[in-house]
């Protein structure tokens, strides 16, 4: 029972594959939203994995709290775009959103 | 000990995540979400990530979730429940499950103690407990460009999302 760091990967491989599973499967496209969020969460855990390597620089952490900045302006982006959907078609079905304008 | 709650959480982080992939209900997969987040925090903890871990419950727990969860009522109809179909399904566990092999058996194959950095590293021995001044010092060193860019990034994203996210009548309004 020791924490290595191919645990921490494999923690990592788990997670973005299912949130890849989660990006093909579902049709909500907040559910897709989720499946994002998982995906850039498997690669922070990777970086931070590495970054206790390198105690003084800590690279893998600037990089880590870059990307959640990144991912809360996405999902702040991606949420006001699903809500303009949602008034235009009145559904949240990927498969049901194929047109551009109405 | 510690072993044992490290691997408690990085268990409920696998679980919580296989919950929402699995739950048919949009808000409950939201909720299992939630637990992946917060788990994941409890891990960053043990390679010394303190302020990364306090930055996940900040901005997942407290914005990026409570932002779906908005999102998921105010999008919420009779179709809310996810029927996924049978080959849709097939094809994302395939795809899901070669990922998975490719990367496992990929980073299995790499000898990380041989790398010269992680060598070093591991021979000299000292890992610290706390790194959040390190954060700091680099932050507005090293990394004080991309920092910027960052805040200007998000004052932007807020405003195209307040703008885009206004009311449907608004225009009329205005009129």
């Amino acid at each position: 029972m020791k924490i290595t760091l191919e645990l921490f990967l494999l923690i990592g491989a788990i997670l973005f594959c299912l949130g890849l599973y989660i990006i093909i499967t579902k049709k909500n496209v907040i559910m897709v939203l989720m499946g994002i969020e998982l995906i850039l969460n498997a690669s922070n855990v990777n970086l931070l994995a590495f970054s206790k390597f390198d105690p003084f620089r800590i690279q893998g952490q600037m990089f880590s709290i870059f990307i959640i900045v990144i991912a809360a302006a996405e999902a702040a982006v991606a949420l006001a775009i699903v809500l303009r959907v949602y008034e235009l078609y009145k559904t949240v079905d990927l498969d049901k959103i194929n047109q551009l304008k109405d | 000990m510690n072993e044992i709650i490290f691997y408690l959480f990085a268990i409920l982080t696998i679980l919580s995540a296989f919950a929402v992939a699995i739950v048919k209900n949009v808000l409950y997969a939201a909720f299992g979400l939630m637990f992946t987040f917060i788990s994941l925090a409890v891990m960053y903890l043990y390679v010394g990530a303190d302020f990364v871990a306090i930055t996940q419950i900040m901005v997942y727990v407290g914005g990026v979730l409570v932002l779906i969860v908005f999102g998921i009522m105010l999008t919420s109809s009779v179709q809310n429940n996810e029927t996924a179909l049978f080959g849709r399904k097939l094809l994302g566990a395939v795809v899901s499950i070669l990922f998975l092999v490719i990367i496992v058996s990929g980073f299995l194959k790499v000898d990380f103690a041989s790398l010269e950095w992680i060598n070093q590293q591991l021979r000299l021995g000292h890992t610290q407990a706390v790194t959040s001044q390190h954060v700091g010092f680099n932050l507005l060193t090293t990394n004080l460009l991309p920092f910027e860019l960052a805040a200007i990034l998000l004052m932007v994203a807020l405003i195209g999302a307040a703008l885009m996210a206004k009311f449907k009548n608004s225009e009329d309004v205005e009129k």
